[in-house]
């Protein structure tokens, strides 16, 4: 019994985003795996957000308002997709080209679940609380959040600095509604979480890469991320990188495919997507802003009906966004506190103390780019791919990726120059694999996209 | 028919390198996790009370039910990592109860002292009684506050 009430909080996600997405993408067939992957990325983000609700409404996590509130959403979308299958026969199905659906997909799902569920499942044997940012950070703002009553934003408080009181909470808001049915907090279920996003981030990788790249070698790229031990120890630690990679890779794939089918419905989907992106950390707010000024140029660009089509798809796009980002846009504006880990010493250093610091933030990049030992070759692996295929890495339909990367990565390492509060190796040494970590399955679908005979 | 072949073969012979390269990621990867595990097996049996976060502050719980701040005391270096983590491991046992380093000045106090003197002294100088004492050596002490 306990086992289902721990898992059933997640099944409910998984049928609202599930059902939300078949609503919005009705017209368009995509693969089951992408629906499924899309649809529980969505559907915990969505419940991530309206537990939050119970805080602002009844001032504390009351159990059966969550309960009863995403229930209720729950049904409201079963009653509309049985309104909309009554009324389907009458549409003209528009199927997206790119992505197949054939029985060999249940296939290549029960390979990437044999493969990936028993390895992370050992890691959480030995790590059944997570790393330790994981209970230190994430899990302790899901205690007080759970058991806190009136007094969850204690969270906020400067005594509890170790703990970052200025990030984001939607992860900690997950594994509360992961806890909803449960009487106190369980050690499963962040384990279960970091579980479900990794399954999910790696599914979608595969099913966007599936109709554009080598079958044989998009097998075998996914299983060197899904073996490498630095990957399973990172993507089972239960940190919110593993979160922040998942809506990341879902904002750009909605993206990528709001351009290929130039179909409004991505659209839409990638504002929600961008909305909860920025509730995941403060590189994911950052995130969802470099998303926010690329997406008119990179939708427009090539596409001569441009005027008309930029108002369109904006208006989609922002509609999408605005009902996921009013839960982060009230947490930024009126709980989170300011951030009291940073400090910018940089003008009273002496040069040759600003000219160490570059010289430490670039090669701890080149390191992490050549360290065997770390990632086992694959930054080195997908750099070689991304030099072979370097003509393909501008494609029109990927050249997001690498403006989003570049300034990301200019955005990170001057926060990472002008910090001064904590030592730079030490920072650089804890928290740049994380960085990376995030950005694998982005980096993984451009390089791997980048790799297709275009015939 | 020969050409389709040939180009097939061309296609595949440029991507090859490609092939081995990340099997041998995959071979390396598989190595470490059979040495991780090999090693897991052999101090499973040292670290069973170790891993428990905070095991040393379990069964303090139960008395700080419902108090909101209570004040931590330790004559520990919480700069250094392993005494920090010690105090980190007690706030999440002890959550929703914030432990607060800076301040004593709260109705209970933990004092998490290496020195049996030290805590005396504290005591007397916080006017405090120890309402429980655990088998690590955790204090929870009450003060008499005006």
């Amino acid at each position: 019994m306990q086992y289902i009430l721990h898992i059933f909080p997640f099944f409910i996600s998984c049928y609202i985003g599930w059902a939300i997405i078949g609503l919005i993408l009705h017209k368009y067939k995509i693969s089951s795996l992408m629906h499924l992957c899309l649809g529980m990325g969505l559907g915990l983000g969505i419940n991530g957000e309206t537990t939050f609700i119970s805080f602002l409404l009844l001032k504390q996590f009351n159990q059966y308002f969550v309960i009863i509130f995403n229930t209720a959403i729950a049904i409201i979308l079963a009653g509309l997709q049985l309104y909309k299958r009554q009324s389907k026969q009458k549409q003209n199905h528009i199927e997206y080209k790119g992505i197949l659906k054939n029985k060999k997909e249940i296939i290549e799902f029960v390979i990437l679940f044999t493969i990936l569920i028993p390895l992370l499942y050992i890691q959480n044997i030995h790590y059944p609380y997570g790393g330790w940012d994981a209970w230190s950070v994430w899990n302790l703002k899901a205690r007080f959040l759970f058991l806190a009553k009136d007094n969850w934003q204690d969270i906020f408080s400067p005594i509890l600095w170790r703990s970052s009181p200025h990030y984001p909470i939607l992860l900690p808001l997950i594994n509360v509604w992961g806890w909803s049915l449960l009487s106190q907090p369980s050690n499963i279920t962040p384990a279960i979480t970091a579980t479900i996003f990794t399954f999910i981030s790696m599914g979608l990788l595969f099913s966007m890469l599936k109709p554009h790249t080598n079958l044989i070698l998009l097998y075998l790229t996914i299983i060197a991320i899904i073996t490498n031990p630095l990957f399973l120890k990172l993507a089972s630690s239960q940190y919110c990188d593993i979160v922040l990679g998942y809506y990341l890779l879902a904002t750009i794939s909605c993206l990528i495919m709001a351009k290929q089918t130039k179909e409004t419905p991505f659209c839409f989907l990638t504002g929600l997507f961008t909305g909860i992106l920025s509730f995941t950390k403060p590189e994911g707010l950052i995130s969802a802003g470099i998303l926010f000024l690329l997406y008119i140029p990179y939708l427009v660009y090539q596409n001569k009906r441009h005027i008309i089509y930029a108002k369109k798809i904006t208006f989609k796009f922002i509609a999408g966004l605005s009902i996921t980002s009013i839960i982060p846009a009230i947490f930024y504006i009126i709980y989170a506190p300011t951030n009291i880990t940073f400090e910018n010493k940089i003008l009273s250093m002496p040069l040759l103390e600003i000219l160490f610091r570059i010289r430490a933030i670039f090669y701890s990049y080149f390191m992490n780019l050549i360290n065997i030992n770390q990632w086992h070759g694959l930054l080195l692996f997908l750099f070689i791919l991304l030099i072979a295929h370097q003509k393909k890495a501008s494609d029109r339909y990927i050249i997001i990726i690498p403006i989003y990367l570049m300034i990301y990565m200019g955005i990170i390492s001057f926060y990472y120059f002008i910090n001064t509060y904590f030592e730079i190796n030490w920072w650089l040494n804890v928290t740049l694999d994380r960085i990376i970590f995030a950005l694998l399955p982005t980096i993984t679908l451009w390089i791997l996209y980048s790799t297709k005979e275009r015939t | 028919m020969n050409k389709i072949i040939k180009t097939q073969l061309n296609k595949y012979y440029k991507i090859l390198p490609f092939f081995l390269g990340v099997i041998l990621i995959i071979i390396l990867n598989i190595h470490q996790l059979l040495k991780e595990e090999t090693l897991f097996h052999q101090i499973s049996s040292y670290k069973t009370f170790s891993s428990i976060i905070g095991a040393h502050f379990q069964d303090i719980k139960p008395l700080l039910q419902g108090v909101e701040y209570v004040g931590y005391y330790t004559n520990r270096n919480l700069s250094i990592p392993k005494n920090n983590k010690r105090y980190s491991q007690a706030q999440f046992v002890l959550a929703p109860t914030i432990l607060d380093t800076n301040n004593l000045n709260h109705s209970f106090v933990i004092l998490d002292c290496t020195d049996k003197s030290i805590v005396e002294k504290k005591l007397r100088q916080l006017q405090a009684i120890p309402i429980k004492i655990n088998q690590y050596g955790i204090i929870v002490a009450e003060r008499m506050l005006p």
